[in-house]
C-alpha cells in the first residue's frame, strides 16, 4: 500500500500499513514515515504485531522443512511492535539506542500523541 | 477443511475477503472498510491538535498471561472464527511459520492478497486478545 502525501502519519493511519510495513512491502517514503512516527509513539509500539506463539507442539513438516533450510522466518510471537523496532529495549517510546542517525527526528505531534 | 479443498477456493474468496483498499481510503481513515482498530479509538479527523491519533491507545498485555494455555486456546478460537482464507493464511503464517511466499504458493494467491489477508486476520485476533487480557 502507498499512501500519497508526506505528512507525519497519525496512529489512525499507522495501524492500517502495520502488515505491509512487517512485509517489507512499504515504499521508502512510507517506512520513513512509519519509522519517525512508531520512534515517538507509546501507543503505537504498544500495537502488537503478530498474534501466535511458536511454542506449538503441533508444527508440522513443512515448517520443519522451512526452518532446516532458512527459507522461512520463525513463526513470530506476540510482541508489541515497539519491540520489533528496538530488540532488547523496554517498551518506551524513545529508544536512543535504536536510533540509527539517520533517521529523522519525530514530530511533536506523534511524541505527544500519547494522553 | 483439507488444504486441496482450500486451495480450490481460496481465489475466489481471496478476491473477496482481501480486497485491496484504494489509497485514498487512507486519507479518511474514519470510512476504511473492516479498519483494523475501532474508528472510536482514534480522535476524530477535525481534532484541532492530534486527529487521528489514539484517543484509547492500545492496551499493555501482561507477558505472564501471553504464555497461558488458556490464551492459546482464545487465538485458536479466534483464528477459527475468521472467514476462511484469512483464517488459513493467518494460521499457516503464524502458527505454523510459513513463509509468505510458501503461503502464495499453496493458496495460489497474489503477494497483495496474501497481505490484505494477514493484515484482516491479525487485526481481528489483536481485537479478540485485547478485549481478553487488557478488557477497558
Amino acid at each position: 500500500m502507498t499512501t500519497t502525501d508526506t505528512e507525519a502519519l497519525s496512529c489512525q493511519e499507522l495501524v492500517e500499513l502495520v502488515t505491509d510495513y512487517l512485509e517489507g512491502a512499504l515504499e521508502p517514503a512510507d517506512r520513513l514515515r512509519f519509522d519517525s512516527h512508531i520512534a515517538g509513539c507509546v501507543g503505537c509500539t504498544r500495537y502488537p504485531r503478530a498474534v501466535a506463539r511458536n511454542d506449538h507442539a503441533d508444527r508440522n513438516d513443512h515448517h520443519r522443512r522451512s526452518v532446516a533450510r532458512g527459507g522461512a522466518r520463525a513463526p513470530l510471537g506476540l510482541q508489541r511492535l515497539g519491540e520489533q523496532l528496538a530488540p532488547g529495549c523496554p517498551s518506551s517510546a524513545i529508544c536512543p539506542t535504536s536510533t540509527p542517525a539517520s533517521r529523522p527526528r519525530a514530530n511533536l505531534s506523534t511524541v505527544l500523541c500519547t494522553p | 477443511m483439507g488444504l486441496r479443498i482450500l486451495v480450490n477456493t481460496a481465489k475466489t474468496r481471496a478476491q473477496r475477503e482481501g480486497r485491496v483498499l484504494p489509497f485514498s481510503a487512507l486519507n479518511s481513515p474514519g470510512r476504511i472498510p473492516e479498519a483494523a482498530v475501532d474508528p472510536d479509538r482514534f480522535r476524530p479527523e477535525d481534532d484541532e491538535r492530534y486527529p487521528g491519533h489514539w484517543s484509547v491507545p492500545p492496551r499493555d498485555l501482561p507477558e505472564e498471561r501471553l504464555l497461558a494455555a488458556e490464551t492459546r486456546q482464545l487465538i485458536a478460537a479466534a483464528i477459527d472464527s475468521l472467514p476462511a482464507t484469512q483464517a488459513a493464511v493467518i494460521r499457516l503464517r503464524d502458527v505454523d511459520g510459513w513463509s509468505s511466499e510458501e503461503v502464495r504458493n499453496a493458496l495460489d494467491i497474489s503477494e497483495v492478497n496474501q497481505r490484505v489477508l494477514l493484515h484482516r486476520a491479525r487485526a481481528k485476533v489483536r481485537r479478540a486478545l485485547e478485549d481478553y487480557l487488557a478488557p477497558a
